[in-house]
């Protein structure tokens, strides 16, 4: 395979950034300040202790098997009975997430923007538009990224900061030991998210340069941290944790409060935008994801006969997965964030500690 | 039935190809996942209160 087919390490936590972007702010300040109240924002610590072993499991993984992706890997390692009923555990697991997503990024704009829009048009013009870019390849999204993480970055920090404004010490303080169990039961929905790191290599195959896996992890994920620890510090600083448990989307209801020289308000619509931007990579890797297992399990040559079926499926799925967004909600808090750790760090870990038993890690 | 039809039409568009080029292996992908499709769309239409949600969770 050419280098050009190819992506850097640096450039799949890229993606791992963006991935997490949009569950991050549906999602971090409510389950934090629902857990923990006014010490939520110190939540991600113990998710992020998580994320750098998961970070370097991976390295290990990736030690004897470069080239390779990770469910090649589970093959290897597992034998090919154990290794394809986990990829096909995974299949499915990865189907229900992609239909999740597709609802999620729907029942967002229809709930927080375009009220009387029905849902269905938002879904089926995404579909279209992540089932041509596909076709593009890995390489494509991966550069698309790059292109759009500097504006999702620099306009999310802004928009941090001009939240922490209204920061009210109070909201935040006091914290003491007592506070240590509802910070860890907090960090279970963030764990969740962070999992996703190992959504990328599912395609690790298409990496170069393994051997950063560690130093390139540790950099995204130390940035993702700062990003996190000040979302959730504006939000609840701003709003207080009552009100942020609360709310289905509290950032974007302290986005609500911003006010620049009492002339520029309403910049929610930029966060809604950034959302948007965010969701078409999540649903555009899910899907490439869940294909890259379904050719790896039927041993294929291409995964492209299989696109505009599987968005077809996609499609139906969203629909069927919850009734409304208070179902979808729940089924995200009591189902899908358990799900994650289970599957994204379990397995990864079950298949590191059996190659370490084997010797083949 | 417009959902219907786009079915159809995926599977005419996409089948004939797969078939000429002899992938055996893409072709039992590709009808595995028409029938999943299928599954979730029959059940979806005739039973719309019905959720994935209600599998996993009792209140719903």
């Amino acid at each position: 395979m050419q280098q050009s087919d190819k992506i850097t390490a640096k450039q799949a936590f890229l993606l791992f950034f963006t991935l997490g972007f949009s569950p991050s702010v549906r999602l971090f300040p409510a389950v934090a300040a629902k857990n923990a109240k006014q010490a939520g924002w110190l939540t991600p610590i113990i998710s992020f202790l998580l994320l750098f072993l998961l970070i370097n499991i991976i390295q290990s993984l990736y030690k004897n098997n470069e080239c390779k992706s990770l469910q090649e890997i589970m093959l290897n390692v597992t034998g090919k009975i154990i290794g394809r009923f986990l990829i096909v555990i995974n299949i499915v697991y990865c189907m229900i997430l992609n239909a999740a997503y597709v609802r999620f990024y729907a029942e967002r704009l229809t709930s927080s923007i375009y009220h009387s829009i029905n849902i269905e048009v938002f879904i089926v013009i995404m579909l279209i538009i992540c089932a041509f870019v596909l076709y593009s390849g890995i390489v494509v999204i991966t550069r698309m990224n790059q292109i759009l993480l500097p504006f999702i970055g620099i306009m999310f920090m802004s928009i941090t900061l001009l939240i922490l404004g209204k920061l009210e010490v109070k909201n935040i303080l006091p914290i003491s030991y007592l506070d240590i169990i509802p910070i860890a039961k907090g960090s279970i929905g963030i764990t969740a998210i962070c999992s996703y790191a190992t959504i990328v290599f599912y395609f690790g195959d298409k990496i170069k340069g393994t051997d950063k896996i560690k130093k390139s992890g540790i950099n995204v994920a130390i940035i993702s941290f700062i990003f996190l620890v000040l979302m959730i510090l504006a939000t609840i600083g701003a709003l207080g944790h009552n009100v942020v448990a609360k709310f289905p989307y509290p950032f974007f209801a302290a986005t609500r409060l911003i006010s620049l020289f009492e002339t520029v308000e309403r910049i929610e619509s930029i966060l809604v935008a950034l959302w948007i931007m965010a969701d078409f990579i999540i649903i555009i890797i899910f899907a490439y994801v869940t294909l890259k297992l379904i050719k790896t399990l039927f041993n294929l040559s291409s995964i492209k006969p299989l696109i505009p079926l599987y968005f077809y499926f996609q499609y139906i799925m969203c629909q069927f997965i919850a009734i409304n967004r208070i179902e979808l909600d729940s089924f995200s808090e009591k189902i899908l964030q358990p799900l994650n750790c289970i599957i994204f760090i379990g397995i990864p870990l079950i298949v590191y500690i059996i190659g370490k038993i084997r010797r083949v890690v | 039935m417009i959902l219907l039809i786009i079915f159809l039409l995926i599977i005419i568009f996409e089948l004939p190809s797969i078939i000429k080029q002899k992938q055996y292996r893409e072709l039992m992908a590709f009808l595995l996942l028409a029938v999943l499709t299928l599954i979730v769309g029959v059940t979806h239409e005739f039973n719309p209160d019905l959720s994935l949600v209600s599998f996993f969770i009792k209140e719903y």
